[in-house]
């Protein structure tokens, strides 16, 4: 095992240990448990990358309509890497409706 | 029931799934992505090729394990370009057609076009609304000549998340 010493302040240091002992977790678990999904990517953090050029905090102050723009971009890209693949139909394909 | 989302319903799923649920399109996107039972979702190759070689963050596989990849096929493009003449853009255009004339397999796909096209543009469902039958004819005139399963492919409902899920 490796060890990492982490400082709080007081106060998150307290709410910490109030919230531990509120769903049973000794501090230490809690921890264990947190880096564990974070490591997984199941917690993101503002400063982790979205998408090439942008993060998930910069993603997530964008403007509707810059987010917009954002997709019209990314779907161009896109268009140009799979533009070309056409599919198949069988002949007794179900037409909607 | 099958359901092609546009892009933007996509997108409004990433902002849900990263927390920030304060639209009311995202909520609804979000909720037609997880609710049990609204029928097949399907997203545009498109849509696929951003979640998978683009957008980097996990929560992405939430919509790629839900929704599945929708093929253009023979008649795609030829009916984009009659439905750009009624006035649509490129990208929207393509998504129309792709929805009468798409299908789920690259290889001897099982379905012919989807009866949902979601949308959150309500400029793109006014226009399509507008001009629907002058488009229908000639859906019909060019299906008349087409083979099966063309012969029997058919305009989808435009509708946004919150009229799908009323």
């Amino acid at each position: 095992m490796s060890t990492i010493t982490i400082e709080l302040d007081p106060q998150l240091y307290q709410d910490f240990v109030a919230h531990c002992e509120q769903v049973g977790l000794e501090s230490d678990t809690a921890l264990r448990r947190l880096v564990e999904k974070f490591t997984a990517g199941e917690y993101l953090l503002d400063e982790m990358e979205l998408a090439p050029g942008i993060t998930v905090g910069e993603y997530l102050r964008l403007s509707d309509e810059d987010e917009a723009t954002l997709w019209d971009e990314w779907y161009a890209q896109a268009h140009r890497a799979v533009g070309h693949i056409t599919g198949e139909v069988s002949p007794d394909a179900i037409p909607a409706g | 029931m099958r359901y092609l989302l546009d892009k933007n319903v996509v997108r409004y799923c990433v902002r849900g799934l990263l927390g920030d649920l304060q639209q009311d399109d995202v909520r609804f996107s979000l909720h037609l992505l997880l609710a049990p039972g609204p029928g097949e979702l399907f997203i545009s190759l498109e849509t696929v090729h951003i979640l998978e070689h683009i957008v980097s963050v996990p929560q992405r596989r939430v919509i790629l394990r839900r929704t599945s990849p929708f093929f253009p096929a023979r008649y795609t493009r030829r009916w984009a370009r009659r439905l750009r003449e009624a006035n649509f853009d490129r990208e929207d255009a393509y998504l129309l057609s792709l929805a009468t004339f798409g299908t789920d397999r690259l290889k001897e796909g099982r379905i012919l076009g989807v009866d949902v096209f979601v949308t959150c543009d309500l400029a793109l469902q006014a226009r399509y609304q507008s001009v629907q039958s002058a488009v229908q004819k000639r859906l019909q005139h060019m299906t008349a000549q087409l083979p099966p399963p063309y012969d029997g492919a058919i305009m989808p409902q435009v509708q946004t998340p919150h009229e799908v899920l009323a």
